[in-house]
């Protein structure tokens, strides 16, 4: 497995050190330093996923490391990008997957948006090239035809992420920040510990199951936060992915064949 | 009896123009060195004994070079992704509107394993037209032509003859400079090489085209009816749109293209259908005929081999054919696409590679092959 292997280099590895020292993630957790992904999968896809992404100590840390956080927060490893950089999947979804950077007619695309208290706008750079601005919206729409609908999610960073007006940071100390991947011990009023999975898919949208608005509508204070704190050790999906045997498998066949064969022509060469 | 040992030099040609559509078919690194494996020990089990039997060899180093490069320019130029950083070079600013491109920065695993992977198509692409050109005799394959393609040898004999006249070439031309010792490696070497090496090839291949046209290729046979050339001439350009439309998709991939395995089909049945009608009747004869036997068959159908196994693969709703290292991971091989790929070796068991005779013919044919 190379990830279980390979040493933590470059953002994350600092990310990582900085949340190991005690108390400093949740003491540094204040609430103007989320930052909101909003990933609307399009017509006919799941539930929008909103997730918060406390990138509060980090430093600089661009846009795509703030989505591949709140994708790790949501399950699914990270985003999938194409050799040439463009990103074919979010959260596993559409299932037609790689085979999406093969094929040069397919308009199929995540749409990447900029959003703010005032609305989404159309990002002109890559999320890899954009550093991540605290109490702003980062936006994903699918577009299974091509085209830039905004995502149909409120845009607003502060109605995405409540904490932002609600929540004072908790004195009481963080016990396992590390383990943190997945379970939030810090933000919630109360200092409650909340699965994160719980919280994913609200909705926002007016024109959207109303029942499940009335609910989202109820006193936002007592609203959980979709959070994830950037902070990773190293990826909790290090299961997924292939294992190296097949690799060796095959390379051993190509070494058999080409050695095997060296060896035969080159007898027969000699008599 | 002895002709048929070896497969037609237009099977040589299928099975490598196979071998090369599954290195454009697939980024997966693992399947890419097996084609290049199997590429590689074809064309050194089965070389011919003539000197463009050497080709393999320049045109791997011609791919190793293509892989540097390709490395190199993405190390300095590339698009910074996030990833596992390996070291970062010094960077220059550049402003907001040269997004997407880099002077220098944080060099990751996976930028690198993308370069790589990117050469590495090239590079088994070139190693394969280096192996067809070292296995086929370019001079079997001309001969070979259908008649009505004898009015434009003159060019597909400087296309086909060219590699192996290179390599021609390019013993004289170094056998020459050692002899008048000037330096034939390294840098200076090919300085002194490269211009008369090209200029060289290219004359060469010409001359054959001429001496050819001179015994009766391209000679103006009994014109047809006007309307049949006409008719014939519509077909082939139909013909050819649709074979360079169908490539296009099969090698693109996904739905670009509707079917294009049938538009390819077609477009080569209008082509031929337009060649036959359209050329000038002449009768020629052909001198000992090479058949297209059974070797042959398995020879070109092999090559396509890992076209098709990967074609299943994909059919069958795995997306281990491609591959990209966002997130890091191996690569899955499917078992099919490796049986596919080993299967391509099949000329090795067909080919009778060795024989002493082999090695004499190569000493006696360094001299320059006249046609």
């Amino acid at each position: 497995m190379i990830r279980g292997l390979r040493p933590l280099v470059g953002l994350l590895g600092a990310a990582a050190i900085i949340a190991a020292l005690p108390g400093a993630a949740p003491a540094a957790a204040a609430a103007s330093q989320l930052v909101a992904v909003v990933i609307d999968f399009g017509p006919g896809g799941p539930a929008p996923l909103v997730k918060c992404v406390d990138v509060s100590g980090q430093g600089q840390v661009t846009d795509l490391t703030v989505v591949n956080e709140a994708l790790r927060d949501a399950g699914d490893e990270q985003a999938g990008l194409c050799s040439n950089g463009l990103v074919y999947s979010l959260n596993a979804y559409p299932a037609s997957g790689i085979d999406v950077c093969s094929d040069s007619s397919d308009l199929a695309y995540w749409a990447f948006f900029d959003g703010t208290s005032s609305g989404w706008s159309y990002s002109n750079s890559g999320p890899a090239f954009q550093l991540a601005t605290p109490q702003t919206t980062i936006g994903w729409r699918y577009e299974p035809a091509g085209g830039a609908t905004a995502p149909t999610e409120v845009a607003d960073p502060a109605a995405q992420c409540p904490v932002a007006a609600s929540v004072t940071p908790t004195t009481a100390p963080s016990a396992a920040p590390i383990a943190g991947s997945t379970t939030q011990t810090t933000q919630a009023g109360g200092g409650v510990a909340l699965e994160h999975g719980v919280t994913t898919t609200t909705s926002e949208v007016p024109t959207k199951a109303s029942t499940e608005k009335a609910s989202a509508h109820e006193p936002e204070a007592a609203r959980p936060p979709h959070g994830a704190v950037l902070a990773h050790p190293s990826s909790s999906a290090g299961g997924s992915g292939g294992s190296a045997v097949p690799t060796i498998i095959a390379l051993g066949s190509f070494v058999l064949i080409a050695g095997g064969t060296a060896y035969v022509v080159r007898r027969r060469r000699a008599t | 009896m002895r002709r048929d040992r070896r497969p037609h030099a237009l099977a040589w040609w299928l099975w490598g123009v196979g071998l090369a559509t599954a290195a454009l078919r697939t980024t997966n690194p693992i399947l890419l060195v097996g084609l290049g494996t199997i590429a590689l020990v074809v064309g050194w089990a089965c070389r011919s004994p003539a000197p463009w039997g050497h080709s393999v060899g320049v045109f791997l180093r011609l791919g190793l070079i293509v892989i540097a490069l390709r490395v190199l320019l993405q190390l300095v130029f590339g698009e910074r992704l996030p990833g596992h950083v390996l070291f970062t070079l010094p960077s220059v600013p550049l402003p907001s509107w040269a997004a997407g491109v880099s002077i220098g920065g944080p060099v990751t695993v996976e930028a690198i394993l993308t370069a790589l992977v990117g050469g590495l198509r090239l590079a088994v692409v070139l190693v394969a037209f280096g192996t067809v050109n070292a296995v086929a005799s370019p001079r079997e394959l001309l001969r070979s032509l259908p008649a009505m393609l004898h009015e434009v040898a003159v060019a597909i004999t400087v296309g086909f003859c060219f590699v192996p006249e290179v390599m021609n070439a390019m013993a004289r031309v170094r056998e020459a400079r050692r002899l008048r010792g000037r330096p034939t490696s390294g840098l200076a070497g090919w300085r002194g090489t490269a211009v008369p090496v090209l200029e060289d090839a290219l004359e060469r291949s010409g001359q054959l085209a001429a001496s050819m046209g001179a015994r009766g290729f391209g000679r103006a046979g009994v014109p047809r009816a006007p309307w049949i050339r006409r008719a014939g001439l519509a077909c082939s350009v139909c013909g050819v749109i649709g074979v360079v439309v169908g490539t296009y998709g099969i090698l693109a991939g996904g739905r670009s293209v509707p079917l294009p395995g049938v538009l390819c089909v077609l477009g080569a049945v209008l082509l031929w259908a337009g060649l036959a009608a359209g050329h000038r009747r002449s009768t020629r004869t052909r001198y000992r005929p090479q058949p297209f036997a059974l070797r042959s068959w398995v020879t070109a159908c092999s090559g396509w081999l890992p076209v098709v196994t990967f074609a299943l693969v994909t059919a069958s709703g795995s997306h281990a054919i491609s591959w990209t290292p966002y997130p890091l991971t191996w690569p899955g091989v499917p078992a099919m696409a490796l049986v596919g790929i080993l299967l391509a070796a099949a000329p090795l068991v067909l080919v009778d590679q060795s024989t002493p005779t082999v090695r004499r013919q190569a000493k006696a044919s360094r001299e320059p092959v006249r046609a």
